[in-house]
């Protein structure tokens, strides 16, 4: 599948959901750090995230579409229904799935966002069920970087920071370039270390 | 390193207890097949053979297991090891130990031995089920875990102030009452154990690092009467207040289900169904023509014999619940030992749990219709702890008590705390329509169901149903509130059976602000504090956008602020 070179989305709206605005958690903090991750600035993801799903959906739509010839073939040769139906039914299922998977990532990229600052790890995202996850630095239990085969083709990859808690037990931010990934895990074990003295 | 000799083993009666444990469930299919194959002696030892062997088996692993179990207490683990391959030593921090709970069936008491569980945080800790101890080394083993644990409530405890005030103003049925404390406001300063400088100076933060304290203090440099913990009773239910208890929370279904399924183990239940229809279908069906079709009684007196049976079959269940309650909850004792809860109830199975307060991440009061009609409140707590699976299931802490006495023991698990006299902010003014609009699912499928029995009766069957969810909704949106104290939030809900949680700031994991689809129409937000433990925190639902932003922020500066120990 041929990846698309630019990032797709050009606006500059920084606040992801403009429907939760002032936020006053993003007045400045005169604590943040700015020239590293804690620079309490909202962040958009990378946009390598973009392509990235979309290759990820086109494996999967390849696999559905085996999946679904197979389903349509066994409808119309042995449970003889009938061609032209099971076909038109097949071909509209796979059509807009797979448009809906190149077109959701770029909406989807529009409304995540993350913020570190000295207090908190902030992510925003989802377009119908939207969320703002604040995990506190003093609640991280410890946090890794994972990058799976499609993230490495993409320069990309995913910080996971655990908590003592039950829902948020485990929060995954995805679509960080792999050093940036990298670079806020060093700091929030720096920030440990801090604390211990 | 500790050496060998402190090692301590399992009770020997071990291998019975274990035996006895998967013994019925070899046994009773045994006795079935025996009935079942009279008479074809080949079958039965065809079957026998194999079954003891299995059984022969089992019973050796029993041993074996009994003999390679150890365990003994380092400084600051409590040291499992077992197996006779694979050697697996696993060793417990008592700092992470959550709860230490023991579970005593008569047998167990006949012979003087208790089933532990030792459980901790999280499901991917590691916990222990030493099965059986003997009753002395229980003892030992709250002593040696929960002192080593930190919790130097030994000391503090005899120097509280207000502990002799509080014994004797003990009521009979009730939490102790102590006005003196619960109006008093807590020290503004946020301890990492959320509690107030009252219980003594610097007590906790030195409590949860046993080795910065002066080499005075350490627990074991102390005297030996110190190492004696006080003991409090907040709470002691007596039979008539388990009878209301078991009247309230309506349990007699879990007593049916269970006779049932323990009928069904033994295949009986199917014996007597097939009796039942033998034998019985004649003659109900004759009752049945008498009361519905026959003509000597009328219709009029037909159902009141079926209304007069519903409501004695209701009753019976009612009756059932409060024999469950007083038999699972008879004798219960709730008592403040240094900074430890202790409960202990059960008439025939004797059960006992330490709940260390600093690991208490949630508090719920509950209080149903029934409830509020008789003044009486439940209160529970959740813990984060991985629960073993054959556990006996945890009791709330205060199955039933007084709304009176409420107040004494919010205080006592968290010191400062009235929710009588808190400020509530509500909710959405559109909230109602929401919960409105969710709950009309069922009123539409039934009424669409009766559409086509009784065409259009479903209207009016349509308005009771809607009227009577509206009527659910409108109390719920009346009560559904929060409010933010100095170091917790709380949110109240529900329509007719209440609940309030309360979270403190310190046992906050995450705060997060969600809206789904609905919520983005209506421009509203929830809010939900994540915590450890089984249900997991709180929620505030229907917020409006704004006030949902602005608590969240809040929420995030208060919970940063403070710090989490386990």
């Amino acid at each position: 599948m041929e990846e698309p070179e630019t990032p797709p989305v050009q606006d500059a709206r920084v606040a992801p959901d403009p429907r939760v605005a002032p936020d006053p958690s993003n007045a400045p903090d005169p604590k943040v750090a700015p020239g590293t991750p804690a620079d309490g600035v909202v962040h958009r993801l990378d946009p390598r995230w973009v392509p990235y799903q979309r290759r990820v959906a086109a494996v999967q739509s390849a696999v559905y579409a085996v999946m679904l010839t197979g389903a349509a073939l066994f409808a119309v040769l042995l449970a003889e229904l009938p061609t032209v139906p099971v076909v038109a039914a097949a071909v509209l299922i796979l059509v807009a799935g797979t448009w809906s998977s190149l077109w959701w990532p770029a909406v989807a990229y529009r409304y995540a966002s993350y913020r570190l600052d000295p207090r908190a790890l902030e992510i925003r995202r989802g377009v119908l069920w939207r969320s703002v996850i604040d995990v506190p630095r003093s609640r991280i239990q410890h946090s890794d970087v994972s990058q799976g085969p499609f993230e490495r083709m993409h320069g990309l990859g995913t910080l996971s920071v655990y908590t003592a808690g039950t829902r948020y037990a485990l929060v995954r931010l995805h679509g960080l370039s792999h050093e940036r990934a990298l670079a806020i895990r060093e700091h929030l074990l720096q920030a440990d270390d801090d604390d211990i003295i | 390193m500790t050496t060998t000799s402190s090692e301590r083993r399992l009770h020997p009666l071990t291998v019975l207890f274990e035996a006895a444990r998967w013994l019925p469930r070899m046994v009773l299919p045994l006795i079935v097949l025996m009935f079942t194959t009279r008479g074809q002696d080949g079958t039965l030892a065809f079957i026998l053979f194999p079954i003891a062997g299995i059984a022969g088996i089992l019973l050796l692993t029993s041993i074996v297991r009994y003999a390679r179990y150890r365990y003994y207490y380092d400084d600051r683990d409590l040291v499992v090891r077992s197996g006779l391959l694979t050697r697996n030593e696993r060793r417990i921090p008592y700092t992470r130990i959550q709860n230490l709970d023991a579970s005593q069936n008569p047998l167990h008491r006949m012979l003087g031995v208790v089933a532990v569980y030792v459980q901790t945080g999280g499901g991917a800790e590691p916990e222990a089920t030493l099965r059986v101890l003997p009753v002395a080394a229980l003892d030992e083993m709250r002593a040696r875990v929960l002192q080593a644990g930190g919790r130097t409530g030994t000391a503090r405890s005899s120097v509280e102030p207000t502990s002799k005030a509080a014994s004797s103003a003990m009521t009979d049925a009730g939490v102790t009452s102590r006005p003196d404390l619960t109006d008093s406001p807590a020290s503004p300063v946020d301890r990492p154990g959320g509690w107030p400088a009252a219980e003594g100076p610097g007590i906790l933060a030195a409590a949860d690092r046993p080795d910065i304290l002066p080499a005075g203090d350490r627990p074991a440099d102390r005297a030996e009467p110190a190492l004696v913990p006080a003991r409090r009773t907040l709470l002691s239910l007596k039979p008539h207040d388990l009878i209301v208890a078991g009247f309230i929370e309506n349990r007699g279904m879990v007593l049916i289900f269970g006779a049932l399924a323990l009928l069904e183990q033994t295949g009986v239940t199917t014996r007597i169904i097939e009796q039942m229809f033998e034998t019985e279908n004649e003659a109900l069906a004759g009752v049945a023509t008498r009361w519905l079709g026959g003509g000597d009684v009328p219709v009029v007196r037909g159902a009141l014999y079926v209304l007069a049976a519903v409501l004695a079959i209701l009753l019976f269940i009612r009756l059932l619940s409060t024999v469950w309650a007083v038999v699972r909850l008879y004798d219960f004792r709730l008592e403040r030992v240094g900074d430890d809860l202790f409960t202990e109830y059960g008439l025939f199975t004797r059960v006992s749990a330490t709940i260390p307060l600093r690991r208490v991440q949630t508090i719920i009061v509950r209080d149903s219709l029934l409830h509020r009609v008789l003044s009486r409140r439940m209160v529970t707590v959740e813990t984060a702890g991985g629960i073993a699976a054959d556990a006996p299931q945890r009791e709330p802490i205060a199955p039933i008590m007084h709304a009176a006495d409420l107040p004494a023991l919010l205080n006592e698990l968290h010191p400062g705390l009235t929710i009588d006299s808190l400020e509530w902010r509500p909710v959405h003014p559109r909230a109602f329509g929401r919960m409105l609009r969710g709950s009309l699912f069922w009123p539409l499928l039934l009424s669409g169901a009766a559409y086509l029995a009784v065409q259009a009766w479903a209207l009016a069957i349509f308005g009771v149903l809607v009227t009577l969810v509206g009527i659910r909704a409108r109390l719920r949106a009346d009560y559904l509130a929060w409010s933010l104290t100095r170091d917790a939030i709380v949110v109240r809900d529900g329509a007719l059976t209440h609940s309030t949680r309360i979270a403190r700031f310190n046992r906050v994991q995450v705060p997060a602000l969600q809206r789904n689809p609905f919520d983005i129409r209506t421009g509203m937000s929830r809010i939900h504090a994540d915590t450890a433990g089984a249900r997991g925190g709180l929620t505030v639902p229907y917020l409006p956008e704004h006030t949902a932003v602005e608590l969240h922020g809040e929420l995030i500066a208060r919970t940063a602020a403070t710090e989490f120990t386990w």
